[in-house]
């Protein structure tokens, strides 16, 4: 299979392109997505492409762009809504919750919310308000979504073609920061990287790190500044709900303790969730406390000061340490 | 301060509160005897399931109720205006609409039991006219960008179909009802709006709802038409929609509001002494759409006291086989049953939670659950 090399937000741009080519009732709504291509150009070239019944520039709406995907899906077609940031997403809850989680039980199967929503998220882009919000545990905890955070081009190619295929409601939240900030050889042609599973960035018996989107990177890069002295393993989640949790005790298994990461808000985040898996399922192979690398409970600070909200290799490799030396 | 539709001009009506009217406009509906009798039947049905809800929700074999005495008119016109193969999303009180369309009156009673409902075929196309609907959700206001998109969709597919949603005058303050008339005005969608207005809101009155005279000028603000009906006659409300079905069908959304009254409380859990009086209330007795029709079908030699009777008592029949029948389908529900459906393509966890509900269920009975 031939491979172009591509930045996430390209690989998210060729992967719409070839599943609208394969399956025509897939059609692109949102603000902006039609003649610019989206504000991050994830939909470039669509509407060339597939004309503009299918790449419909709608008006500024979000409860209006998630709720007519909900009655898309349910007329047969396959909705992909752009909503421009997550922190519009709150303008959408409403449809999202009271009707898309809920169409397939409340109709038991008749019209499946079959439809993903796309969002960039998080921070560290130097935005206004409202455009570095990270809260992926808003949409876990409701029951009815699947919720995925590629990490990488590969990934946000293959994982959105599954969201799309997937007969239920997924939110595709797409790590802004790291949209262009690297290049890798991406398939041609469809493919489907499977929901539901993590993958192990990189193995390693002494210390977990648990992770997913932007903050794959600087976890990564603190476990390669520790190598010498700690074998951290990686774990990029992906799919946020469900959640691997096989692969992420398995892990722990292994080697009996974890540090987990995400730039989203400490108390109720996810982190919170991983810490009581591990609790549930392999608490007699834990070694040492379970650390969390977050961001700050504070609304999300602007400009200079996100850079203090955002964890980074520092806090991640501190943590490590911790952890690894109890 | 309630509104009557007599106080607006433009208020379209054909037979008035007295049960006079012009007789050619009556003529010009084209309705056979059937269709004329057939409005009737699903206005005194949907008075009569009513009253069976209401009887069962006092008794304990209800938790909870809606009530609509008085609204039939407005349910039942619009529904009649509508071809097989249109849509039809209401809210939660509206029997009548979906009587008119030929729902089964078990199924319309197992929404309030079971939280969810069913449809006969998976095959969207082999839809009967009464499942061509989308699930009912409380969130009020919700379904009208959904019917936008619906209908959205089954346009880019190529079918023919109009959508009719209502939503209530406390639903019309939400702001789905702006997203969802803007979207269909701007995308030129087959939608009907109905608000219906039938003057509260649980206990806030439309005049603190809104300081407009009517919902119906809002169209304009849409680049579409609004059209005002006397909601208490059916005659008007099946017409009014039929235009604007119409209308909708070569892609021009409309906006009716039907002018009523709500005269039972919100719901079972709503004591409506608390904010109204009876004498508020009784002009709108005077205006009650099935006693109003009642004098149409006679001049045509379609109504008479006994066949009032018999219509009524098969109605009462049919709601009371429909309730039992409803109760015995209801208490077949077992526990596992809350985990199906929440996802088309099930998480593992999901089938992990079951199981550990019906462990628990298993060695600990029932009787355990039971709060």
């Amino acid at each position: 299979m031939a491979a172009d090399t591509l930045t996430l937000v390209e690989a998210v741009a060729e992967g719409l392109h070839d599943e609208m080519a394969r399956d025509e009732s897939v059609v692109v709504l949102g603000e902006d997505v039609g003649r610019s291509g989206g504000v991050f150009r994830a939909t470039e070239g669509l509407r060339d492409a597939f004309g503009p019944d299918r790449v419909v520039d709608t008006p500024l709406t979000e409860t209006g762009i998630a709720g007519a995907a909900i009655g898309l899906a349910a007329s047969g077609l396959r909705p992909v809504a752009e909503i421009q940031f997550m922190g519009f997403t709150y303008a959408a809850l409403e449809q999202l919750f009271t009707r898309a989680a809920r169409m397939n039980a409340r109709s038991r199967g008749q019209f499946p919310g079959q439809l993903v929503v796309r969002a960039p998220f998080g921070g560290g882009v130097r935005a206004p308000d409202l455009h570095g919000e990270s809260m992926e545990a808003i949409f876990v905890h409701h029951p009815g979504f699947k919720v995925i955070v590629p990490s990488t081009p590969r990934d946000a190619k293959g994982l959105l073609t599954a969201a799309i295929r997937d007969p239920d409601p997924v939110l595709f939240f797409e790590p802004k920061k790291i949209y262009r900030a690297f290049r890798e050889a991406v398939p041609e042609g469809t493919y489907e990287v499977p929901i539901g599973d993590a993958s192990v960035r990189r193995e390693g018996e002494d210390v977990s790190a648990f992770t997913w989107g932007a903050m794959t990177r600087p976890t990564l890069d603190a476990a390669d500044e520790l190598a010498e002295e700690i074998d951290v393993e990686v774990v990029d989640l992906r799919t946020l709900s469900p959640m691997d949790r096989a692969t992420i005790v398995d892990s722990f298994k292994k080697t009996g303790r974890a540090v987990v990461v995400h730039e989203a808000p400490r108390t109720g985040g996810l982190a919170g969730e991983i810490t009581a898996l591990l609790q549930e399922e392999a608490l007699f192979y834990q070694e040492a406390p379970i650390a969390r690398v977050t961001g700050w409970d504070a609304v999300y600070p602007l400009y200079e000061l996100e850079d203090f909200q955002l964890p980074n290799a520092t806090r991640v490799t501190e943590a490590i340490r911790e952890v690894s030396e109890v | 301060m309630t509104r009557v539709p007599e106080e607006y001009d433009e208020c379209k009506r054909i037979v008035a509160p007295d049960g006079s009217y012009d007789a050619a406009e009556v003529a010009a509906l084209e309705l056979d005897d059937d269709e004329f009798r057939e409005l009737y039947e699903s206005m005194v049905q949907a008075r009569a399931l009513e009253e069976r809800g209401r009887t069962l929700q006092r008794r304990g074999e209800f938790h909870f109720w809606m009530e609509c005495r008085g609204l039939e008119a407005a349910h039942v016109g619009p529904a009649a205006a509508l071809a097989d193969r249109d849509w039809l999303n209401t809210e939660w009180r509206q029997y009548g609409a979906h009587i008119q369309r030929g729902r089964p009156l078990e199924d319309i009673l197992l929404f309030w039991l079971r939280g969810y409902e069913t449809w006969e075929t998976d095959d969207i196309d082999r839809m009967d006219p009464y499942e061509r609907r989308l699930p009912h959700i409380v969130a009020v206001g919700t379904q009208l960008p959904q019917t936008a998109g619906l209908v959205w969709g089954r346009k880019l597919q190529g079918y023919d179909e109009v959508g009719l949603v209502t939503v209530g005058d406390g639903g019309a303050s939400k702001g789905d009802f702006h997203a969802g008339l803007n979207f269909a005005g701007v995308l030129e969608l087959p939608v009907v709006f109905l608000v219906l207005n039938n003057q509260w809101a649980i206990s806030t009155p439309v005049e603190e709802q809104t300081a407009a005279d009517t919902f119906a000028q809002r169209a304009a603000g849409y680049g579409f038409d609004g059209v005002l009906v006397d909601g208490n006659d059916v005659l008007a409300t099946y017409r009014e929609t039929r235009c604007a079905v119409e209308r909708a069908r070569d892609g021009e959304p409309v906006l009716l509001e039907a002018l009523t009254y709500r005269r039972g409380a919100h719901s079972s859990s709503d004591d409506h002494g608390r904010y109204r009086s009876e004498e508020a209330i009784e002009p709108w007795r005077e205006r009650d759409p099935i006693d109003r029709y009642e004098r149409v079908l006679e001049d045509r030699g379609l109504w008479d006291e006994e066949y009032a009777a018999s219509v009524r008592e098969a109605a009462e029949q049919r709601a009371r086989e429909a309730a039992d029948e409803a109760l015995a389908v209801a208490a077949e529900q077992g526990p596992g049953d809350v985990f199906d459906e929440v996802f088309a393509n099930p998480p593992d966890y999901v089938e992990s939670q079951r199981a550990e509900l019906l462990d628990l269920y298993e060695r600990h009975g029932e009787e355990a659950f039971r709060w």
